[in-house]
């Protein structure tokens, strides 16, 4: 599949995932609508040549997802539908296609736009960047870690009995 | 060719979308995924024109708001679960 094809799916995705939010009725379709978008949005950015971005919004956006909907699911006991795994099983295993493909093809690291020469002659551009965010924003990187601990703080205060 | 006008258009969609969920939904849960999806959205036109312009600041920018997407999805949770619970307890 050539990069503009791999686009228009992930977008595709994205959109779908989006439009859900406003389509679905039940809270967990909103949820797994809201993963499958930032699924795709994770797809463009390894498109974009950004992979520690792209690895770190599916960190991200799984995490808080599967937490999501496991809140929902024990507030609201519905009897399993069987029948949803017909429609369930063949997205998850063209999502499943589409990532491998993008893998097994190389291009993780290829930027779309190839025709800038500075950013496709970086040999190691995770590297670059991890030594970037240790010198020149390491205060930044520390406010990261601070935002974090004062959200888990935040929550562990409110969910308190 | 894909050019960054493909992302910034699909980036602007994509935040009109989280507009609407935002002002027509009233589920609490809906809402907090409609901000998730906006911010989502910024950032990527962030990456769009960090890929172009080849700045470093464009990434650290997108894992700013990637950080602050999650804490505030984590944080809105909580206090949606908060809320329940005391409605709950004041009907019984």
């Amino acid at each position: 599949m050539t990069i503009p094809a791999f686009f228009g799916l992930l977008a595709l995705l994205a959109v779908i995932g989006a439009g859900g939010l406003l389509l679905w009725k039940k809270p967990a379709h909103h949820i797994l609508s809201f993963l499958g978008y930032g699924i795709a949005l994770a797809g463009l950015y390894l498109l974009l040549g950004l992979p520690l971005v792209a690895a770190i919004q599916l960190i991200g956006i799984v995490l808080s997802n599967v937490l999501l909907l496991a809140i929902n699911v024990s507030n609201e006991p519905t009897k399993a539908d069987h029948r949803s795994w017909l429609w369930a099983a063949p997205v998850g295993l063209i999502l499943l296609g589409l990532l491998s493909g993008l893998i097994v093809s190389g291009r993780l690291g290829e930027p779309v736009l190839t025709s800038i020469p500075m950013w496709a002659a970086r040999q190691e551009p995770i590297v670059a960047f991890g030594q970037e965010l240790l010198t020149n924003y390491l205060v930044l990187l520390e406010l990261w870690g601070l935002l974090l601990l004062v959200g888990i703080v935040a929550v562990t205060y409110l969910l308190r009995e | 060719m894909i050019t960054p006008t493909h992302y910034l258009l699909l980036s602007a969609l994509l935040f009109l979308v989280g507009i609407v969920v935002v002002t027509t939904r009233k589920n609490s849960l809906v809402l907090l995924l409609g901000t998730g999806l906006m911010l989502q959205a910024a950032g990527l036109s962030l990456a769009a024109l960090t890929s172009w312009f080849q700045d470093w600041n464009g990434q650290v920018a997108i894992l700013t708001i990637a950080i602050i997407s999650v804490v505030q999805l984590t944080i809105g949770l909580g206090a949606i679960l908060t809320l329940n619970r005391r409605e709950s307890l004041a009907r019984k």
